[in-house]
This record gives structure tokens, C-alpha cells and sequence, in this order.
């Protein structure tokens, strides 16, 4: 037979009670709803069931350049620093204080140096109407917000 | 009447015991619990070059920052690109030594010259560099997911990085030194097993379950109940969203596929802890059915959940593995442990 260390009965109890502990906290996460317990807050990613005959709101970006079309701009650390997700989550916050794009935009012409700065960037949502848990024609853009270069 | 409520406690106390040990601290060997801990730094390593690279970019956002609970809690404040610079390169090279493990006995041999045993020193190192590296990744993961969006799939990976360094590891081994045998070829009455190890491995596979388990309170929560989410249009939603070339022809062309779809993820996020208590064939095949699942939210939504994934290999008996040598005239040795 192998060699098995065993614990004391100490150790062994402070173990058992760290394991519940934990659980006890994913589950205060859970019934909380609340993310703050991370890493054992609610486990919510795609939690929100869309009704059917709901619609899909995705989050966009588009840059604005004195004589040129708006252009799409796409979230991620190498084009403005940010994820989608993280935008998405402080929505309200860049709403009311839209100069919280200035890092987005600022960071999107380190990037392009070679390219004029951008004059405003645009926060907007693509809105999807849902059929019968199908798409119903083409998105509508919508705007949320703007910075502009002051 | 007092004695015999003694006696009667006695044994029921005894049994919870016996269910605690069996249930928390069942003995594994230590090569499992060694290879466990490569194979989870290595992941560390991957994951803060990519998946969580984003604190760097974080040092750009203070506006963002809504520090978690626990961030609070240790007054972090907002991450600058020094102190990213720095958590990077602490959790980079704490890797590397946790991952090279034995490897550093003959470094230590050559440093210490004989005066201590380099080898019980070299286990040493390794252990408290995997401390280093658990508080310094926890950090850098508290830093990832407290500007807005918070991740689901790390979990498990933060739970073993905490876990693996309570465990006491002999680091002569195949994967950390070359030297001793282990896997099909080892001598069982010379592999060492520990309750720690199996207390190690069990938090991450409880861990690991937990992360599809838990996700079922939210979705009752938040559409009134399992039926109403298994019939909505959340994989639709998704796949507009963020879906492949292969979800959006799905979404044009067979949108019917997606309820059934979610009813299946919701039988294997109900049935996970089932996976705790199986054993041999059928939990390879239940291992395979939950990477199969991955691997479809892989190709549809690029949602890969690797952290979590990786950590699947805490139900493996990883110390079947065999490494290759380095060197074909080394010769083998019993693992001893190191304390």
C-alpha cells in the first residue's frame, strides 16, 4: 500500500470549513444576484433569457472625422482599450458623463497616429427585432451618446 | 439519560467524520497533485498574456474602475501601468519557478554547497513562490473584473492557484526534476498520496462544478423559472451578438435548433454535481460531454472557457502520464516527501 499523510484533525477542519465557506458565498452571490463577491459572485453570463419576440441590443462604436462618413470602430484593447463588456456594464455612467469616451477615443488615435484625430466618437446600440426567437429584418442604429473634442 | 445521548453522539459524530474525510480529504497520489500544478501555471501564464490581458490596457481606464468586494476590502487602488507591469512580471517568473520545480535542486546544490539539504529547499522555494504567485494573480484577476464586465469562467483557476501551495510537494519527479518514476511504471508501495493533495484536487473540482451548477440560480431568478429560459431566445440573442459565421447561418436558417440547444445546457449545468460522485468510464465520458459542450460554444460564440476547462484535469489521474526523460541513464528513485 502507498504512503498516505493524513491530516490532523485541525487541519482537516479548517479545510472542510473553507470549502462550505465558499460555497456559502456562491451562493449568497447567487441569490443576491450580485457580481461584487467576486471570484464567487452570481454566475450570470447569458442568465437573461431574451423573450422570443424580444430584440438583441449590441453595443457599437463610431468614430466621426471632419469631412469622412462615420466609420465603425471596434471595441477591444487594441483599438480603444476597453471591451465591449465593460462599456456595456457602465452604460448609465457614460450616459450622464459622456467625457468617459475621451479615453476611448484618446487611445483609438495613439493607435492610428498616422491619421488625423478624431473629432467625435459615438456610442450607439444596433437594436435586432426577434420573431419567434428568429431575426425580423435589418438592426436599427441607434445613438446612445457622443464625446466631442472639446 | 445524559450518558446515553452521549453514546449515541458519539457515533454520529464519528460518521459525520467519516463522511467529511471521505467526502473533502480522500488521499491521492502527490505526482497527481505536481502535475495539476504545471499544468494550472501554465494556464496562469497563458491566461494573463491573453484572456486577462486586459489590465494592462486597464491603466488607461481609472475613470472605469468599480473595484469588487474583496478589492475593496484590500483598499486596491486603481491599477497604474507600473504596479501591471509589475503583478506581470511577478506572476510570469513565479510560474516559471513553480513550473521548473526540481529543476531548481541543482541550482540550490551549486548555491548551498552542502550546508542544507537543496533539495528539501528547492520544495521549499517552490512552495512559497506558489504563494507569491496565487496572491499576485488574485489581484491581477480582481484588477480585470472590476472595470465593468465580470468574468465567470476563472473560478476554478483562482480556486487552484489559492489551493495547490497548501500542499507539502516532493518535487523528484519526472515533471520536475527528471528523476524519479512516476506513472504506469512507478512502484506503487513507493508513490506517496496525502489528504492535503486530495483536498487541493477536491476544491478544484468542486470548483469546477460550482461554475455550471451555480449558474442555474440567475437564470431561475431572472426569467421566473428554468422553463422560461430554456424556451426563450438567449442563443439566438447570443449569436446575433457574437456568433460565428456558423451561428449567424444557424440564426438565418435554422433558428428552430437553439431551444433544444439550451434545454441540453441546462441538463448538464443541473446534472454537474453528479460528476463528483462518478468514477472510471463514466466520468471520462462525462469529462468529454462537458468539453464537447465547450467546444460548441467555442465554434458558435467563441466563448471557450479555457481557465475552466483546464481545470477538468483535476478528475484526471494526471500521474498515468508519462514525461519523457531527459537523460536515458538517470537513475530512478521512490519520491520521498519533503516534510
Amino acid at each position: 500500500m502507498p504512503a498516505a499523510t493524513s491530516l490532523r484533525p485541525a487541519s482537516a477542519a479548517w479545510r472542510v470549513l473553507a470549502v462550505l465557506a465558499c460555497l456559502g458565498l456562491l451562493l449568497t452571490g447567487g441569490l443576491t444576484r450580485s457580481n461584487d463577491l467576486f471570484p464567487f459572485g452570481v454566475l450570470d453570463q447569458f442568465s437573461y433569457g431574451t423573450p422570443p419576440d424580444g430584440e438583441v441590443v449590441s453595443t457599437c462604436l463610431r468614430g466621426v472625422r471632419d469631412g469622412e462618413e462615420p466609420f465603425e470602430i471596434r471595441f477591444g484593447q487594441r483599438t480603444v482599450g476597453i471591451e465591449r463588456s465593460d462599456v456595456e456594464n457602465s452604460l448609465p455612467a457614460i450616459e450622464a458623463d459622456p467625457t468617459l469616451l475621451a479615453p476611448l477615443a484618446a487611445h483609438y488615435d495613439r493607435r492610428h497616429a498616422e491619421e488625423p484625430p478624431l473629432d467625435a466618437l459615438i456610442l450607439c446600440q444596433e437594436v435586432t427585432s426577434l420573431h419567434d426567437g428568429a431575426a425580423d429584418g435589418e438592426p436599427e442604429l441607434v445613438e446612445v451618446t457622443r464625446w466631442e473634442r472639446p | 439519560m445524559g450518558a446515553a445521548m452521549t453514546a449515541e453522539r458519539r457515533p454520529f459524530a464519528a460518521s459525520l467524520r467519516t463522511r467529511l474525510r471521505a467526502a473533502f480529504l480522500t488521499a491521492v497520489p502527490l505526482s497527481r497533485v505536481r502535475a495539476l500544478q504545471v499544468i494550472v501555471h501554465v494556464m496562469v501564464i497563458l491566461d494573463v498574456l491573453t484572456f486577462s490581458r486586459d489590465v494592462l490596457a486597464h491603466a488607461g481606464n481609472a475613470a472605469f474602475y468599480r473595484p469588487v468586494a474583496l478589492a475593496r476590502l484590500l483598499h486596491l487602488p486603481a491599477v497604474t501601468p507600473g504596479l501591471a507591469a509589475m503583478l506581470l512580471a511577478v506572476i510570469l517568473l513565479g510560474s516559471a519557478v513553480v513550473i521548473a520545480g526540481g529543476r531548481l535542486d541543482g541550482m540550490l546544490k551549486r548555491v548551498l554547497r552542502g550546508r542544507r539539504d537543496s533539495r528539501r529547499a528547492s520544495a521549499r522555494a517552490v512552495r512559497v513562490t506558489g504563494v507569491v504567485v496565487a496572491v499576485a494573480y488574485w489581484v491581477w484577476m480582481l484588477y480585470s473584473n472590476s472595470y465593468g464586465y465580470v468574468a465567470h469562467d476563472h473560478m476554478a483557476l483562482l480556486v487552484a492557484v489559492a489551493v495547490l501551495p497548501t500542499v507539502r510537494l516532493p518535487l523528484s519527479d519526472a515533471r520536475a526534476g527528471a528523476e524519479a518514476p512516476v506513472g504506469p511504471a512507478a512502484d506503487a508501495a513507493t508513490e506517496p498520496e496525502s489528504e492535503a493533495g486530495g483536498w487541493a484536487l477536491r476544491c478544484v473540482q468542486i470548483a469546477v462544478v460550482s461554475t455550471y451548477f451555480f449558474s442555474i440560480i440567475p437564470k431561475i431568478l431572472y426569467t421566473g423559472s428554468l422553463a422560461a429560459w430554456g424556451n426563450s431566445a438567449i442563443l439566438t440573442w447570443a449569436s446575433i451578438r457574437r456568433g460565428s459565421p456558423i451561428a449567424h447561418w444557424l440564426v438565418e436558417n435554422a433558428p428552430w435548433v437553439f431551444v433544444p440547444a439550451q434545454w441540453a445546457g441546462l441538463a448538464i449545468e443541473a446534472l454537474s454535481p453528479v460528476v463528483l460522485f462518478l468514477r472510471g468510464k463514466a466520468l471520462y465520458v462525462s469529462i468529454a460531454l462537458y468539453l464537447g459542450f465547450h467546444l460548441s460554444t467555442l465554434l458558435l460564440l467563441g466563448i471557450h472557457f479555457l481557465p475552466t476547462v483546464v481545470c477538468w484535469a483535476a478528475f484526471l489521474p494526471l500521474e498515468r502520464i508519462s514525461i519523457p526523460r531527459r537523460s536515458s541513464n538517470i537513475p530512478r528513485r521512490g519520491v520521498r516527501e519533503t516534510s
